[in-house]
């Protein structure tokens, strides 16, 4: 009820900023009252920011940091603020006994998904290397043992809401959504909230349940939109194969980083091995189309 | 020390209860088997006894497992039931079915596959939203690479 008053008060209001960005459709919502002069700057340094994240993160690009990683081993110095991204790889790295690791790069590409998307495996599918044989990051550095490929696909976008938001409250924005694809970070000093529906893997023209957030992040994980062959882009290096036994995932959390590595490595470990160290809610969707849930999980999950 | 705080009384007999409700509805809905009433608890992880009065209490966190007894058209039967409990709310239940007669395995089985609710999809139009969240959608680039391979897979 709170999100429709919100809604309608704002709706021909508030400043609406929609671009690409990482490989998906961004939309960030303003609601505070802000002039178009610094709409426009706002703007600026968001998409600046990002470039700055893509040339060092993005796989996709053949001049970017990890590119260039992958082709050389050695010590190189990463930005400052890559120390919480890789420290809760780290974490979640041994929590899911590497099933989630940005060493899987390669495994990607090799199985398809490459910057051109070629989408054709390329060759025999091989493990990735144990994060001790490969990587030792010491902050600033990360030292590659073997060149290797880092693919940060499973909490890098999580990562950059988080990032964006923070350039948002820096410049006294209170009030806001992100929106990076159906990940989606909302902040509201008032008293509303925002009703998130859960897309249904199955037909993304439904949702399966309704949640309400207010200065949280919820982050989806599934595997329904980027198949290609055998494959989607969820993928145990453990097995060597696509996850079956669940199809979506969705964290809510404070932070987007956490809830989006989290829904990733809900894929591969049941929650309670995962919320010693963090606090997050969750939803487990099966294939078989039952649920696990946590206990407060703020929402409504349709069922027969 | 103070006054004794009076704790929140665990009981062991209520999820109990549950589950034989559980086995009730599973033998009902089924219609063939009579629930005898009696029902044995064989392992529990709670350890605390006390008053029905506790009623709704909280209990300890944890993964209950039970086999319930009952009576088919055939004889003595046997159903498991094993629920998680979080905060006092059931977040996870299995039943195994552990009869022995084939009718029974049939339809223990029918009902171990179908007691748990199945999620269901709503048009996004029905529902009221402001956002929607989901697998991210796909980069453009491999939406364009998948239609060029659906093309030449056509030709």
């Amino acid at each position: 009820m709170l999100s429709r008053k919100l809604r309608l008060k704002q709706k021909h209001k508030f400043m609406k900023f929609v671009f690409d960005a990482i490989g998906t459709k961004w939309q960030v919502d303003i609601y505070d009252q802000i002039s178009k002069n610094d709409s426009v700057l706002l703007l600026e340094k968001i998409n600046n920011r990002i470039k700055k994240y893509d040339v060092v993160y993005s796989r996709f690009q053949d001049d970017s940091l990890v590119t260039k990683m992958s082709l050389k081993k050695g010590m190189y110095k990463l930005p400052d603020d890559a120390k919480n991204l890789i420290e809760i790889y780290e974490n979640i790295y041994n929590l899911t006994s590497g099933a989630v690791t940005p060493l899987i790069g390669q495994l990607l590409v090799d199985s398809g998904y490459d910057s051109k998307y070629s989408l054709f495996q390329k060759r025999k599918l091989n493990p990735p290397p144990m994060w001790n044989d490969a990587i030792d990051y010491s902050f600033p550095n990360i030292t590659l043992k073997v060149p290797v490929l880092l693919d940060f696909g499973a909490a890098g976008k999580g990562y950059l809401i988080d990032i964006v938001s923070k350039i948002l409250e820096k410049n006294n924005i209170t009030s806001y959504c992100i929106d990076a694809g159906g990940d989606i970070k909302f902040a509201n000093k008032n008293n509303g909230t925002l009703r998130v529906g859960l897309e249904n893997p199955n037909n993304i023209s439904q949702v399966i349940g309704v949640v309400e957030i207010k200065n949280k992040s919820i982050c989806g994980s599934a595997g329904n939109r980027r198949k290609w062959g055998n494959y989607h882009h969820i993928f145990n290096p453990m097995t060597m194969e696509p996850v079956k036994d669940i199809i979506a995932t969705w964290v809510i959390s404070d932070l987007a980083l956490t809830a989006d590595a989290v829904a990733t490595a809900l894929f591969f470990v049941q929650p309670k091995i995962l919320s010693n160290d963090y606090n997050f809610e969750y939803l487990v969707l099966n294939a078989d189309r039952t649920i696990n849930i946590s206990p407060k999980f703020p929402g409504e999950i349709f069922s027969k | 020390m103070g006054q004794t705080a009076t704790e929140p009384k665990k009981n062991s007999l209520v999820p109990g209860v549950l589950i034989v409700a559980f086995i009730a509805v599973a033998v009902i809905y089924y219609g063939l088997n009579k629930p005898n009433g009696s029902m044995k608890k064989t392992t529990s992880e709670t350890t605390d006894t006390s008053s029905a009065a506790a009623m709704m209490a909280s209990y300890k966190n944890g993964e209950y497992s039970m086999v319930g007894d009952y009576v088919s058209p055939g004889g003595d039967e046997q159903i498991g039931v094993k629920v998680t409990l979080e905060n006092g709310v059931i977040t996870a239940a299995e039943v195994t079915p552990m009869a022995e007669r084939p009718n029974s395995v049939k339809f223990q089985g029918i009902f171990a596959k179908n007691f748990a609710p199945l999620i269901i999809g709503k048009n996004i139009n029905e529902v009221k939203i402001d956002k929607v969240s989901g697998s991210s959608l796909s980069p453009k680039g491999f939406k364009d690479a998948i239609e060029k391979i659906k093309a030449e897979a056509k030709t």
